[in-house]
């Protein structure tokens, strides 16, 4: 874990360090335009301005409550959706029948936009935090069902077969070959599920909440604060990166077999030389 | 002590094996030969148990094998090693009905035994394609199978690796002296491998002929009497060819 913590960190030192000069640029410019009164500063505030929301909304005590909260909502709707998609995954994967059963069905609900199901969840679950987790365990749910559905499908008829041979059968093949076979691809599942988790507090938030990171985007719409709403988008996208590396190093730990892991980040590390390389 | 009883396959329309007969004794080894598509393979994996035969019975000491055995183990083709487990946990997959504390022991040692001691903790993707099928044979010996089956075991390889591999088997069988039935389209292999040697021919599988090399091991390569019996067997399998039954897929 440490180890690739610090690979990480060496990534970023590699590739990172060139990434940042464009940002770097955009927020000075941004920042002396506004001090030159070039951006109207209730539409565009300077960047100045948006860290001293932060620090406002920090100071007042208020800001850890929103974090939490969304982080709560997140989690729990991550967690209900994750765990309904997995069982049902693994009874389409290994079972024909379920999978004749259960598959049309769900694909074909996947083909509701899932902000439709808002007014109905909030008519039968209410305005609050059941309606909102219900809602992101959607959003959480299909990345992580399909990529587990083909995982467990795509498992090597082969190694099957070896297990098979040495009397390996029922609970023990699902143990031994099956669950780590499926491995890759239930995380990369997993991450696809924490993602649209993300998207999807964001809308479930809009609903009707009265804390809340999502919370803050109106407010600060109706209260024409838009300091607070970007300082809610820097939130947003903070958090969701630092909860998908957390994942990501998690299942690295557990895949660390597989070829295609490595080998994808070595070639990122690659291509980070080349694109430094090619600026020098 | 391996007999194979009027064994047909039929899949859908297609005659795989027709009333294959063929007893194997304690200890011998029998290289099957045959064109591509004589049903050679599934021959193994009926008595491997992997697949079931249309008629007729494969018998193991007076057991009917009706499901894979922990008595017998097969050699694929591939290596087909688990990609997340380390080499010798590899070894250890085939030693589940072992307690715990045997098995490491017990995997190191058949590790020794082909030459990977040292590449025990590696995963598979750090190992050659010879290295890899030397830990598959590890893997399919470890638990000391009476009856090993191997199905075109090294064709993968290259002619050097090839000859290498060959001979630690033979020094394995010398060791524990399983009975060896295994598939080739390697003539010459067989011809250095085997006790017997029997011709395969297609549509429908069945057993054309059956040679009884009674030379000493280990053999040459090069050694005269085995090109006799070398053209022989040529003479069958072109037989074959010219019959159109077949496509030219062995080596010599």
């Amino acid at each position: 874990m440490t180890r690739a913590l610090t690979r990480a960190g060496r990534l970023a030192a590699k590739g990172g360090a060139i990434g940042l000069v464009l940002p770097a640029l955009l927020l000075l410019l941004w920042e002396v335009l506004s001090r030159f009164d070039f951006a109207p500063p209730n539409l565009l505030p300077a960047p100045s301005a948006v860290v001293k929301a932060l620090r406002d909304l920090w100071l007042s005590g208020e800001l850890l409550g929103h974090i939490e909260i969304t982080l709560i909502r997140v989690f729990l709707g991550f967690l209900l959706g994750t765990a309904v998609a997995t069982v049902l995954a693994a009874l389409t994967g290994y079972s024909t029948l379920w999978r004749r059963l259960l598959d049309p069905f769900l694909q074909s609900l996947r083909s509701i936009p899932s902000m439709a199901w808002i007014p109905l969840f909030v008519l039968w679950l209410g305005i609050f935090e059941a309606s909102k987790v219900t809602l992101i365990a959607l959003g959480a749910f299909f990345p992580v069902y399909l990529n587990t559905m083909a995982g467990i499908q795509q498992v090597d008829r082969k190694l099957v077969e070896v297990a098979r041979m040495h009397g390996y059968g029922g609970i023990a093949l699902v143990r031994r070959v099956l669950l780590p076979a499926t491995l890759p691809a239930y995380i990369t599942g997993l991450r696809g599920g924490l993602g649209l988790a993300w998207m999807f507090v964001v809308a479930a938030e809009f609903m009707g909440a009265s804390e809340g990171l999502g919370f803050l985007l109106i407010d600060g719409q109706q209260t024409g604060r838009p300091a607070n709403i970007i300082a809610a988008i820097l939130l947003f996208a903070l958090f969701g990166k630092l909860t998908d590396v957390g994942l990501a190093l998690l299942g690295r730990r557990f895949v660390k077999w597989q070829d295609s892991f490595q080998t994808a980040e070595d070639k990122k590390a690659h291509a980070a030389d080349q694109t430094h390389l090619q600026a020098v | 002590m391996l007999q194979i009883r009027h064994i047909s396959k039929r899949f859908d329309d297609f005659a795989a094996l027709r009333d294959i007969e063929l007893a194997v004794d304690r200890g011998e080894i029998v290289g099957i030969v045959g064109t591509s598509g004589c049903g050679k393979s599934t021959l193994l994996r009926i008595v491997a148990g992997l697949e079931r035969p249309s008629s007729g019975s494969v018998t193991l000491d007076s057991v009917a094998v009706e499901g894979p055995r922990p008595e017998v183990g097969l050699v694929f083709q591939e290596p087909r090693l688990m990609p997340w487990l380390s080499v010798r946990d590899n070894v250890e997959f085939a030693l589940a009905r072992r307690p715990r504390e045997q098995r490491r022991p017990l995997a190191d040692a058949a590790l020794a035994r082909v030459g990977l001691g040292a590449f025990a903790d590696a995963l598979p993707q750090q190992l050659s394609g010879g290295m890899a099928q030397r830990a598959a044979i590890a893997r399919a010996l470890v638990a000391r199978p009476a009856v090993l089956l191997l199905d075109e075991p090294f064709s993968a390889l290259d002619a050097f690796t090839r000859f290498s591999l060959q001979d630690h088997l033979l020094d394995i069988w010398r060791a524990d002296q399983p009975t060896m039935l295994f598939v080739t389209h390697d003539i010459e292999e067989a011809l250095v491998l085997s006790d017997r040697v029997v011709v395969m021919h297609a549509k429908p599988g069945r057993i054309h002929a059956q040679y009884r090399i009674d030379l000493p091991r280990p053999r040459r390569r090069t050694e005269a009497r085995l090109q006799g019996w070398k053209e022989r067997i040529l003479e069958d399998l072109d037989l074959a060819v010219r019959g159109g039954a077949a496509d030219p897929e062995f080596a010599i």
